[in-house]
């Protein structure tokens, strides 16, 4: 029986040319790739990873978006006047459900108050709201997000998560049902709230200035094409303590980005929550009990999560200004003091405390 | 460094397959010796590297030094290299995770060994005693040259997961062998399928796993519980068996014939059966080396029945030190012990039965097999058997959404455990049929290793 295969040839000779193109590096388009490979690995691997990008070798050279160096906290506000800040506000109230109990948008005059007013009575920032709230919000993230979609009991929010994004990768990959992108999906899709959950996947990649660089970066562009949006960055959730200690997932450098990202708020349209306060436990980690892999929480605990972002609506009727007769009650608000940042009392900085529900019970 | 690492692929195995073809005879164990040790120095360590050089050669002092009639000195020979040998094994494996169970028990925290466990001991420590008790038999010569013993025993395609060879069928090739064009071209079309078997089969199911436990077993509904052992059942045999592959198409390239350690296990009828065709070299060994000599089913029921008990939780025990081990192989002698009591002859001619029964018994006892921590085992079959316990938090929609993105993975894997797609392999070796989807797949999985979409690194994504 003929017993020839010419397979191990034609491999030696593709794994040949294909180690070939990688040294070649035309126009330079591997030379990222290679730099990002590990010690000793063939660069083969880079003429992989850049196919995965959409790069080949013809593909016409463009020096890639510079990993920016140092923080690029883009202060939102600075960049729009106080006409379209208002307008801005006015407009995302109607993407709001009818049903919302939200008060009807009018006085625009009151969002001025100083900041040192602010501090004192946070909440005129945020209001507890009812879950219609999330019927116009939008939830972008990784597997965290894809985890509150299936367990959060929060049907009537949009999602758009893929395992693994990151946010060099979230505005490029097609996180949309695997067929578009996130521009794409805004430029189509209007939303009152965005949601955004990123930071663990390449929590070992780029500094803590890069990453926060590179998520103002995508707030910014997401405010580009939602301008009518609130945008909530929430904060990275820490791991277990055996993960952290085990890992590159550490909490110390998840705290170190949080802070980092907390700067990206204006308090205005972009506010940042820290949904830590629920899960951790006395040390600041993951509580073990609620996670089964160091990293996400399991499955009942995720309404946590949700409830705990119904303490964020937002009116654009200040709180104080309201009669309501029979006020919710309100969380109690710390505000997280973080030397030399939070002096200002910015809403940003405001994290309501909440008792930790106990699930243990169930 | 594992089969799987591209420097592995690319640059250790085509040099050495190269020099290993072209060096003279009398210098291929050596080169296979050196070789074997740098790759697994690579990828476990200097100091692993010179614990296996050494149990190598006391093993190879202790066969020498057995005498020719003297039936006591053998066996004290015999008895001193087995308590090295499983002595080094209890050390390295047991000792610490020992300790830490009974420091949990008993509310004390005992300083643990600053010890790793060595790779692949396990398996070169069982070929070991294998070769000392043949020697000791008298089924096997011992071996004068060490070099030759050293590369049988470092040879890298089967060191560090098997199968576990047995010196005497390896003799002959290790003292003569030609490595053709035929041998490298046939070895290496059993790589690139173990590698597609490994990297596009196991290593993606792999992750349906991974969301069980991110999801908690005590929330996950019975369907997705039991798809979630069907997929464990089918990444563990494809991560095994393509290994297995990978081993034997190594072997090839070098002209070494590495035993078959898989035959469609999937398709027997009976536990017993499935061991005969599941990791069959370990089974071999634990029947020739223990169940044998304990009597064997030669001496009553009884005397069989205990026999397979102690043969099996040892079975459990070489597969990892924790309690769930232990209650694996319990559980498959329960099973096996049934079959030999009653089942036997109650299947008897039945075509359809048998099958599903296997089925059903050996995916759930691959659950106990892969979840450690007892309560959680426990909490596993609460959903595989959802008559108690409550069931909140639970998404009855969790088995579509998980079946709609895996059920292709599932589909290949199934069908590659019928018996034809193999038979078809055998059958046009040479023909374009095979190696164009072969060629395809190799360069698919260099594609998945080269992405981070395969491999361990693919836990690490969220």
């Amino acid at each position: 029986m003929k017993r020839s295969s010419p397979l191990v040839w034609l491999c030696a000779a593709a794994a040949a040319v294909l180690s070939a193109v990688s040294l070649w590096n035309p126009g330079g388009v591997y030379t990222d790739y290679i730099a990002s490979l590990e010690r000793g690995t063939p660069t083969i691997a880079a003429v992989f990873a850049a196919a995965q990008d959409g790069v080949y070798p013809w593909t016409p050279f463009t020096a890639s978006e510079p990993v920016p160096q140092s923080p690029v906290y883009r202060p939102l506000n600075e960049s729009v006047t106080d006409e379209e800040m208002r307008a801005s506000i006015g407009e995302s109230e109607p993407f709001a459900a009818p049903e919302t109990p939200a008060p009807v948008p009018a006085d625009f005059a009151a969002p001025e108050e100083p900041a040192e007013e602010a501090a004192e009575e946070p909440a005129d920032e945020f209001v507890t709201v009812d879950e219609s709230w999330f019927d116009d919000a939008l939830f972008i993230g990784d597997s965290h997000t894809e985890g509150l979609c299936d367990y959060g009991i929060l049907p009537n929010a949009t999602y758009y998560y893929k395992r693994g994004v990151d946010v060099w990768s979230i505005m490029k990959k097609n996180v949309v049902g695997g067929k578009m992108t996130i521009p794409e999906a805004l430029a189509q899709n209007r939303f009152g709230k965005i949601y955004i959950m990123l930071g663990i996947n390449e929590i070992a990649c780029g500094t803590t200035e890069s990453f926060a660089g590179q998520y103002a970066a995508v707030v910014a562009q997401i405010r580009e094409l939602q301008p009518d949006a609130l945008i909530y960055i929430q904060a990275i959730f820490h791991t277990s303590q055996r993960k952290s200690d085990n890992s590159v997932f550490k909490n110390e450098v998840i705290n170190e980005r949080n802070e980092a990202i907390s700067h990206i708020a204006d308090g205005e349209h972009v506010f940042f929550i820290d949904c830590n306060a629920v899960f951790d436990d006395e040390n600041g980690a993951l509580t073990s009990s609620y996670t089964g892999d160091g990293v996400h929480v399991m499955a009942p605990y995720y309404p946590l999560w949700r409830d705990y972002l119904l303490q964020f609506g937002r009116s654009a009727v200040p709180a104080a200004k309201q009669e309501e007769p029979e006020p919710e009650p309100k969380p109690a608000v710390r505000e997280i003091v973080k030397p030399g940042t939070a002096s200002d009392g910015d809403a940003r900085f405001l994290v309501p405390l909440r008792d930790v529900p106990t699930v243990a019970a169930r | 460094m594992s089969f799987s690492d591209l420097r592995f692929i690319f640059f250790f195995l085509p040099p050495f397959v190269l020099l290993h073809g072209i060096a003279p005879s009398r210098l291929r164990n050596t080169l296979l010796l050196v070789g074997s040790l740098g790759v697994y120095a690579f990828g476990a360590g200097l100091e692993a590297a010179a614990m296996l050089f050494a149990l190598t050669l006391l093993n190879y002092l202790f066969a020498r030094w057995m005498p020719e009639g003297d039936v006591v000195l053998r066996r004290a020979y015999l008895a001193l290299g087995l308590l090295l040998d499983l002595g080094a094994l209890f050390f390295l494996k047991y000792f610490n995770p020992v300790l830490a169970a009974l420091g949990s028990a008993l509310r004390r925290d005992y300083p643990l060994l600053r010890v790793a466990m060595p790779l692949g001991v396990s398996f070169y420590v069982f070929q070991m005693a294998a070769y000392l008790i043949d020697v000791c038999r008298g089924d096997t010569e011992a071996e004068t040259n060490f070099i030759d013993f050293g590369a049988f025993v470092a040879a890298f395609p089967q060191l560090t997961m098997g199968p576990i060879l047995r010196y005497g069928d390896l003799r002959g090739a290790l003292k003569e062998r030609k490595p053709g064009r035929e041998d490298v071209e046939q070895g290496f079309m059993l790589f690139a399928l173990g590698l597609s078997f490994k990297v596009l089969l196991a290593d993606q199911l792999a992750y349906l796993w991974v969301v069980l436990e991110r999801i908690g077993f005590d929330y996950i509904s019975t369907p997705l519980a039991w798809l979630g052992a069907v997929g464990y059942s089918l990444q563990l045999y494809f991560d095994f068996y393509g290994y297995s592959l990978m081993a034997t198409g190594l072997g090839r390239m070098l002209a070494l014939p590495v035993a078959r350690n898989f035959d469609e296990p999937y398709l027997a009828r009976s536990v017993s059966e499935f061991y005969r065709r599941w990791h069959m070299t370990l089974g071999a060994w634990f029947r020739d080396y223990l169940y044998i000599p304990l009597g064997g089913s030669r001496h009553g029921t009884a005397r069989t029945l205990l026999s397979l008990a102690v043969v099996w939780l040892l079975t459990g025990l070489w597969h990892g030190p924790t309690l769930n081990y232990l209650v694996w192989g319990g559980v498959l002698f329960v099973f096996i012990a049934l079959e030999k009591l009653l089942l036997r002859r109650a299947f008897g001619r039945l075509r359809v039965l048998p099958h599903l029964y296997l089925l059903f018994v050996i995916v759930q006892t691959w659950v106990i097999f892969r979840i450690e921590d007892l309560p959680r085992l426990a909490a596993y079959f609460r959903r595989l058997y959802p008559f108690f316990g409550n069931a909140d938090a639970i998404n009855y929609g969790d088995f579509y959404k998980y079946l709609s993105s895996y059920w292709w993975l599932f589909a290949v894997g199934i069908f590659l455990c019928l018996p034809w797609p193999r038979r078809r392999y055998e059958s046009s070796r040479g023909s374009a049929l095979v190696w164009v989807p072969l060629f395809a797949l190799f360069w698919l999985s260099v594609y998945f290793l080269s992405t981070g979409s395969g491999s361990a690194f693919l836990y690490f994504r969220f």
